[in-house]
C-alpha cells in the first residue's frame, strides 16, 4: 500500500496547488489563442439556444390561435411552421458555428500548448527529469493534453450550448409564468445536488475500473514478455490463475461502477416526471388563472423537458471538466517549471582545439526524491583536479563511486553545489549552451538508438551532416567493414530503442554519433553490458581513433580502457582517492591494484593450473 | 457495400453468440428494455389524455374536480417510476452481461498466452497480442454495451408506431415515415466518422511513441544539444494531430447541426399536418400534442440505435480478432527421450531451423555426463540460445533426438524478466518451494547479500511501483529461481555476465552445490568462466566443431583460440 502512495506522490511532481479557479485563470492567461474571437463563439451559442427554443413557443401560438376548438387557421399554423423552420435553420447553423469555434480554437491552443510542455521536458536539467516516474512525462503531453482536447470536444460544448439553453429556457419560462418556473427550478435544486452526491462515488468507482483494467493489462503483458519463463519453470497454471484473478476484479469493478451508473442515470427522468406532475396540478388548480392559457400550459411542459433534460447529462460533463482541469493543472504545471540548469543570458564561446577541464573542491548532491525524506549522502565531495588539453584520462572506480555523476557534472548536465568547473578555463556555467554542446560531447551508458535508420541515429551528432560525412565518421573509426557487412548500410533500420542491434553495436553507432558531432572534448561513459569478444575489440579500437586529438575522458568499466589511458583518476564513495598513471597505480597498494588483479584472473586464458 | 453487410451480418452473429453465452443478464437487461418502451409510450398517452381531459377541460369549462387533478399528477409520477425502474433494470443487467462477455473473452486471452508454445509467440509481435487483450476486446464491449436499449428501441418503436398509427393514420403515418430518416444520419454519421476518427487515433499514438522515445533518450538529446531537432519533430506531429481532430471536430459540428435541424423541421411539419388533420375533425388537439411529444421522445434512441449500427463494424472486427487467436492448445513440446544412465543429457543428429527459414542447428550431437559442468561457447548468433532452449524443452527439434535423465532442463535466461510481485514470488516462481530451500537458493545464487539491505526482505515488491533492481541483482534473482528446485540439468545462457568478476566467481563457485549431482550448461565468453568448466563444447555454423578440455580446444582450434583470446589481446 505504501508503495502505491509513494507512486501518486511522485506522480504530483510538479504539479501545482491550484483550486479549479485559479487554474481556468492560468490557463486563460497561457492561452492567448483561446482568446480569440472567444466572444463570437458565446453569441452564436446564444443565439443557437434562442432558436432551438422556437418549437414549444410556436406550438404555443399555433394552439392558441389556431386551435379554436373545431375551429382550425391551417394558414396561420404554417405561416408559423414557416417562420418555425427558418429560425430553426438560423439557429443550428449558429449552434455548428459555435461548437466548431470552440473545437478549433481549442486544438489550436492544445497544439500550442503541447509544444510549449515538450520544449520544457528537454529544457529541464538531468536531475529533474530523473525525478519523474517514466510514464509521467509522457503523460503530460498526451493523456493528461488529451483530456483538455476531450473537454474541448465535448464538455465545453455542452457549457457552452446546454448552459446558454439552459439560461435561455429559465428566461423564458418565467416569463410565461414565474410560480411555475419557479417550481421547475425548485424541483431541479435537489436534483442537482443528489446528482452530485451520487457523481462523487461515481467517479471513485469508475477509477477503481481504470486500476483494475491496469493490473489486469500488465498481468496479461507479463504472459506475452515472459513467456520463455513461465514455460521454463512450469508456471503457466500459476501465472495464468494470477491474470485471471485481474480480470475477475477487473468484471467486478466494472459491474459495480456500471450499476452505479444504471441507478444514477434515471434520476433527471423521475425528476422530470415529478416537475411535470407539478405544473400540471398548480397550473390546473390555481383559481387565478386569467393570465395562463392551455397553449401556455402545454408550452409550459416541453419548456420544462428542455430545461431539465441538460441536468441528467450535467454530471457527466462536470466529470469531463474535472478530469480536464486536473489535465490542464499538471501541464500548467510542467510548463511553469524552472531547469535548475539555467542557461547564461550572453554565454561565452569556448574557444576552438582541445581545451583543458578543472574542478575546483566540486561537491554535489542529488535532490532528495519526493517521498523519501532522508537527506541524501553527497555524491561528490570536495573533488579538484586539473586535466590538461589533449590528454586521455580514465575515471575509475566501483558503483556508486561517483563516476557518473562526474561525467554529468563535466558536461553541464548538472551544475555542482558547490566548487566550479571550468573548461578552457571558463566556468560553465557561463558558457553558451551551443558552444558547450559543440565542444564538449558526451557519450552516456545507455547508447539510446532511436527507431530509425543507422544514418538518422548518427546524424543527430550533426544535423546538417552528408551521408558522406555520415559514412567518413565509420571509416575515420575504423568501422567501415562492420558497416559494410549491414543489409542496407546506412540505411539499416535500427528496430524500436536499437534493438536489431546487439548491445556492442548500438555502442559503435553511438561512437560514431560522436564523431560526426566531431567536438574537441569527448567525455564517454562505458557501458556496462556485456559483448561479444570480437566486438569488444573493435569498439576499443574505434574509441581509441575517437579520442586521438581530443580531450578525453572516460567512464572506464573495462580495466583494458584503463590501462591505454594517460592518467587514471580513482574515485571511491564520491572522493578521489588515487590519481597516476596505470603502472604506477599498478605498483602501489591501492583500489586500482585490487580492482586491476580480480580483472586480470576474469579475463586470463591461461587457467590457473599452468 | 457487401463488405459493410457481411459486418453487419457478422455483428449479428457476434451478438447472437454473446447472448448464448450469458442470456440470463442478457434476458433481464431485454425485459427492462421492453418495460421501459411500454412506460415510454404509456407517458404519452398519459400527457394526450391530461391535455384532453384535464388541462382544457379546465380552461374550456373553468372548473375540473380536485380527484382528476390529484389522478393526474399520480398517474404522471407513477409512469416516470416505471420508466427509471425500467431504465435501471436494462442498465444493470446490461453491464453485468456485457462484462460477462468481455471476462469470457479475457479469460480465453489468458489462457492462450498462457499455455502456447513459445514458437507461437515467435512469428506474433507482442504488441498485436496485447491489442486483442486491450482494446480489441474493449471494442467489443463498447458495441454490446447498447444491446439491451436498443432491443428496447426495437419494441419502442414497434408501440410507438402502433399509438402514433392509433392516434391518427395520417398524422401518425407521416411520424412514422421519419424514423428511418433519423435512424440513417446516425448511421451515415457513425460511417463517416469512423475513419477519420481511427487516423485522429492514430496521430496521437504516433506522437505519443515520439514522447516515449524522446523521453527515455532525453540524455542523448541533451548531450548532443539536439532539443530543437527533436522539438521540430514532435511539432510536425502535433501539427499533424491538430489536422486529424479538426477533421473529427468538423464532422461532428456538421452532424450536431444536422441532428438538431432535421428532428425540429420534422415536428414543424407533423404541427403543419396536425392542423390539417385537426380542421377535418380526425385529431384533437391533445392527439397533436401527444404525437409531437412522443416524436421527440424517440430522437435520442433512433440516434442511438443508428450509432449502434454503425459502429458495430468496430466491435465485429475486434471480436473476429479475438477469436481468430483462439485455437486449441497443442502440447508445449515433443516429450524428451530417457539419457542412457550417467548422463544428464544426450543429443544425436539434432537440427532446428526457424519458421521464418533461419537454420540455426545441424546435426548436432552432444553428451554431458551426470555432474559434469559443460561451458557452450560459440560467436554471435552461432546457435547457443536455441540449443538451449531445445535441451530445457521450450522447443522441438525438427530431426535428431534430445534425451535427458529427467525431464526438461531449467534454463536461466541471459535477459532476466522479473514479475511485478514480490522477490519471493520471482523466485519460487512455481510456488512450490520451502522458506528453506529459498534461503539456501538465495546464497548460492549471491542474492541474499542485497536482500538483507532491502527493507521488506524477500516480501520486498518489484516492479514499477516497487523497487528496481540493477542488472546484476536481476540476474542473481534469476539464477536464484534455477536453484530453488533441483534439476538434473542446469542451463545457463550467459546469465552471469552483468555480475562483476569477484560476484560471478563466488556464484560459479557454489555451482556444483546448486547443480546436487545434476550437471550446468553454461553460455559463456569471458575466460574465467570457461575455466570454470570441466568441458569446453565449441558451437559453429549449427554444429558441435569440438568438445574437449579448454587446452585441447586452444590447441586443436585455431578459431576457438581466436574468439576466446580475444580478451587478452585487448588486454594487452
Amino acid at each position: 500500500m505504501s508503495s502505491e502512495q509513494d507512486a501518486s506522490e511522485q506522480d504530483l511532481l510538479g504539479v501545482p496547488n491550484w483550486t479549479v479557479g485559479e487554474t481556468l485563470r492560468n490557463g486563460w492567461r497561457a492561452c492567448p489563442e483561446l482568446r480569440v474571437g472567444a466572444g463570437l463563439t458565446l453569441g452564436l451559442a446564444f443565439l443557437g439556444a434562442a432558436g432551438r427554443l422556437v418549437l414549444p413557443v410556436l406550438l404555443q401560438r399555433a394552439i392558441d390561435r389556431g386551435f379554436k376548438g373545431r375551429q382550425v387557421d391551417v394558414g396561420m399554423v404554417v405561416r408559423l411552421a414557416m417562420l418555425g423552420s427558418v429560425i430553426v435553420a438560423i439557429a443550428q447553423l449558429a449552434t455548428r458555428e459555435a461548437n466548431l469555434r470552440l473545437a478549433r480554437q481549442g486544438e489550436t491552443a492544445l497544439m500550442a500548448m503541447r509544444k510549449r510542455a515538450f520544449a520544457r521536458i528537454h529544457s529541464l536539467s538531468v536531475a529533474q527529469q530523473g525525478d519523474f516516474r517514466r510514464g509521467v512525462l509522457v503523460a503530460r503531453v498526451t493523456s493528461d493534453l488529451e483530456s483538455v482536447s476531450r473537454f474541448f470536444e465535448w464538455g465545453g460544448s455542452q457549457w457552452l450550448l446546454d448552459g446558454t439553453l439552459m439560461l435561455v429556457t429559465a428566461i423564458i419560462m418565467f416569463l410565461y409564468d414565474p410560480l411555475l418556473a419557479t417550481i421547475v427550478v425548485g424541483v431541479s435544486a435537489p436534483l442537482f445536488v443528489i446528482l452530485r452526491l451520487l457523481q462523487h462515488r461515481l467517479l471513485g468507482a469508475y477509477s477503481e475500473v481504470r486500476n483494475r483494467y491496469a493490473d489486469y493489462l500488465s498481468a496479461a503483458s507479463e504472459l506475452v514478455a515472459g513467456a520463455p519463463v513461465i514455460r521454463a519453470y512450469g508456471a503457466q497454471r500459476m501465472r495464468a490463475d494470477r491474470a485471471l484473478a485481474t480480470a475477475r476484479q477487473l468484471r467486478n469493478s466494472s459491474v459495480r461502477a456500471g450499476s452505479l451508473s444504471a441507478l444514477l442515470f434515471p434520476a433527471g427522468e423521475m425528476f422530470s416526471s415529478v416537475a411535470v406532475a407539478s405544473i400540471v396540478a398548480v397550473g390546473v388548480w390555481r383559481r387565478s388563472s386569467s393570465h395562463i392559457s392551455a397553449g401556455s400550459l402545454i408550452a409550459f411542459i416541453f419548456l420544462a423537458y428542455r430545461f431539465l433534460e441538460p441536468i441528467g447529462e450535467l454530471t457527466e460533463v462536470l466529470d469531463n471538466t474535472q478530469t480536464a482541469v486536473a489535465g490542464w493543472r499538471r501541464v500548467l504545471g510542467l510548463i511553469a517549471m524552472q531547469t535548475s540548469v539555467p542557461m547564461p543570458l550572453h554565454g561565452q564561446d569556448l574557444p576552438i582545439g582541445p581545451p583543458s577541464i578543472e574542478l575546483t573542491d566540486v561537491t554535489f548532491t542529488y535532490p532528495a526524491r519526493p517521498g523519501e525524506d532522508d537527506v541524501t549522502e553527497p555524491a561528490l565531495r570536495d573533488v579538484s583536479f586539473r586535466i590538461e588539453p589533449g590528454t586521455h584520462v580514465a575515471v575509475v572506480g566501483a558503483t556508486g563511486s561517483g563516476k557518473t555523476t562526474l561525467a554529468r557534472l563535466l558536461t553541464r548536465l548538472a551544475d555542482p553545489n558547490e566548487g566550479k568547473v571550468t573548461v578552457a578555463g571558463v566556468d560553465l556555467r557561463e558558457v553558451n549552451d551551443l558552444s558547450l554542446r559543440h565542444t564538449v560531447v558526451l557519450v552516456p551508458q545507455e547508447p539510446f538508438l532511436f527507431a530509425t535508420t543507422i544514418g538518422d541515429n548518427v546524424r543527430l551528432g550533426k544535423p546538417d551532416a552528408t551521408p558522406d560525412q555520415l559514412a567518413g565518421a565509420f571509416v575515420d573509426l575504423g568501422l567501415h567493414d562492420w558497416l559494410a557487412g549491414l543489409p542496407d548500410g546506412l540505411n539499416t533500420s535500427v528496430g524500436e530503442r536499437g534493438e536489431n542491434l546487439s548491445a556492442g553495436e548500438r555502442q559503435l553507432v553511438a561512437l560514431a554519433r560522436a564523431s560526426v558531432a566531431s567536438p574537441s572534448c569527448l567525455v564517454l561513459d562505458e557501458a556496462t553490458s556485456s559483448v561479444d569478444p570480437s566486438t569488444e575489440s573493435t569498439l576499443a579500437q574505434a574509441l581509441e581513433r575517437l579520442a586521438n586529438g581530443r580531450t578525453s575522458v572516460v567512464i572506464a568499466h573495462r580495466l583494458s580502457t584503463a590501462a591505454r589511458a594517460d592518467r587514471i583518476l580513482v574515485f571511491d564513495q564520491g572522493c578521489l582517492v588515487q590519481d597516476g598513471c596505470h603502472d604506477d597505480l599498478v605498483a602501489e597498494p591501492g583500489i586500482y591494484a585490487g580492482l586491476y588483479a580480480s580483472w586480470v584472473s576474469a579475463t586470463s586464458v591461461v587457467s590457473e593450473g599452468e | 457495400m457487401a463488405e459493410v453487410e457481411s459486418s453487419m451480418r457478422g455483428g449479428i452473429t457476434m451478438l447472437w453468440r454473446s447472448i448464448r453465452l450469458h442470456p440470463r443478464p442478457f434476458t433481464m437487461g431485454i425485459l427492462g428494455a421492453a418495460f421501459y418502451a411500454v412506460g415510454t409510450v404509456g407517458a404519452t398517452r398519459l400527457l394526450q389524455w391530461v391535455i384532453d381531459s384535464v388541462i382544457r377541460v379546465r380552461f374550456e369549462t373553468g372548473s375540473i374536480s380536485t380527484g382528476t387533478v390529484v389522478k393526474a399528477a399520480a398517474a404522471m409520477v407513477f409512469i416516470g417510476a416505471f420508466r427509471s425502474v425500467a431504465v435501471i433494470v436494462r442498465r444493470s443487467f446490461a453491464t453485468r452481461g456485457v462484462n460477462a462477455v468481455l471476462h469470457t473473452m479475457r479469460s480465453d486471452v489468458i489462457e492462450q498466452f498462457s499455455h502456447r508454445p513459445i514458437h507461437w509467440f515467435d512469428d506474433r509481435d507482442s504488441g498485436t497480442l496485447m491489442a486483442h487483450a486491450g482494446i480489441d476486446v474493449d471494442a467489443v464491449g463498447e458495441s454490446l454495451g447498447p444491446l439491451p436499449l436498443a432491443f428496447g428501441v426495437l419494441f419502442l418503436l414497434f408501440f410507438a408506431a402502433a399509438s402514433l398509427l392509433r392516434t391518427d393514420p395520417v398524422l401518425g403515418g407521416v411520424a412514422v415515415a421519419m424514423f428511418p430518416l433519423l435512424m440513417l444520419v446516425n448511421v451515415a454519421y457513425q460511417r463517416s466518422l469512423t475513419i477519420p476518427m481511427k487516423e485522429a487515433q492514430e496521430a496521437v499514438g504516433d506522437l505519443t511513441s515520439i514522447v516515449h522515445e524522446s523521453v527515455d533518450g532525453a540524455v542523448v538529446i541533451k548531450a548532443f544539444g539536439a532539443a530543437d531537432f527533436e522539438c521540430e519533430r514532435f511539432n510536425t506531429q502535433a501539427e499533424a494531430l491538430r489536422q486529424a481532430k479538426l477533421v473529427v471536430v468538423r464532422l461532428r459540428a456538421l452532424f450536431a447541426g444536422l441532428s438538431g435541424l432535421i428532428p425540429n423541421l420534422a415536428s414543424l411539419l407533423l404541427l403543419v399536418v396536425g392542423a390539417y388533420r385537426a380542421r377535418s375533425g380526425d385529431v384533437t388537439l391533445g392527439g397533436v400534442s401527444s404525437v409531437l411529444y412522443l416524436f421527440t421522445l424517440l430522437i435520442w434512441p433512433l440516434g442511438v440505435v443508428g450509432y449502434m449500427m454503425g459502429d458495430m463494424t468496430h466491435g465485429y472486427s475486434g471480436w473476429m480478432r479475438v477469436r481468430g487467436m483462439l485455437g486449441s492448445i497443442d502440447p508445449l513440446t515433443k516429450q524428451l527421450g530417457v539419457a542412457p544412465t550417467g548422463e544428464a543429457v544426450r543429443l544425436v543428429g539434432v537440427g532446428f531451423s526457424y519458421d521464418d527459414g533461419r537454420d540455426v542447428l545441424d546435426d548436432v550431437h552432444l553428451s554431458v555426463a551426470l555432474g559434469q559442468v559443460v561451458a557452450l561457447v560459440g560467436a554471435t548468433g552461432s546457435g547457443k540460445t536455441t540449443l538451449l532452449e531445445l535441451m530445457a524443452g521450450l522447443r522441438s527439434p525438427d530431426r535428431g533426438s534430445i534425451a535427458t535423465s529427467n525431464g526438461p532442463g531449467r534454463m536461466v535466461f541471459q535477459e532476466p524478466f522479473l514479475f511485478a510481485g514480490s522477490l519471493q514470488d520471482n523466485v519460487d516462481l512455481a510456488g512450490t518451494g520451502s522458506a528453506r530451500t529459498l534461503r539456501r537458493a538465495m546464497t548460492q545464487a549471491q542474492a541474499d547479500e542485497f536482500v538483507v539491505d532491502l527493507a521488506a526482505g524477500v516480501d520486498t515488491v518489484l516492479g514499477e511501483r516497487g523497487v528496481t533492481l540493477s542488472g546484476g541483482q536481476r540476474q542473481r534473482v534469476a539464477l536464484a529461481r534455477a536453484f530453488v528446485t533441483p534439476s538434473a540439468l542446469l542451463l545457463i545462457d550467459d546469465a552471469t555476465s552483468s555480475l562483476d568478476p569477484s560476484t560471478e566467481g563466488r556464484v560459479l563457485a557454489a555451482l556444483p552445490e546448486a547443480m546436487q549431482g545434476g550437471s550446468a550448461i553454461i553460455v559463456a565468453s569471458r575466460p574465467s568462466t570457461i575455466a570454470l568448466a570441466d568441458q569446453v563444447a565449441f558451437l559453429e555454423d549449427g554444429r558441435i566443431a569440438a568438445f574437449g578440455s579448454h587446452e585441447d580446444l586452444l590447441a586443436s582450434m585455431p578459431a576457438y583460440r581466436d574468439l576466446v583470446e580475444a580478451y587478452e589481446r585487448d588486454r594487452a
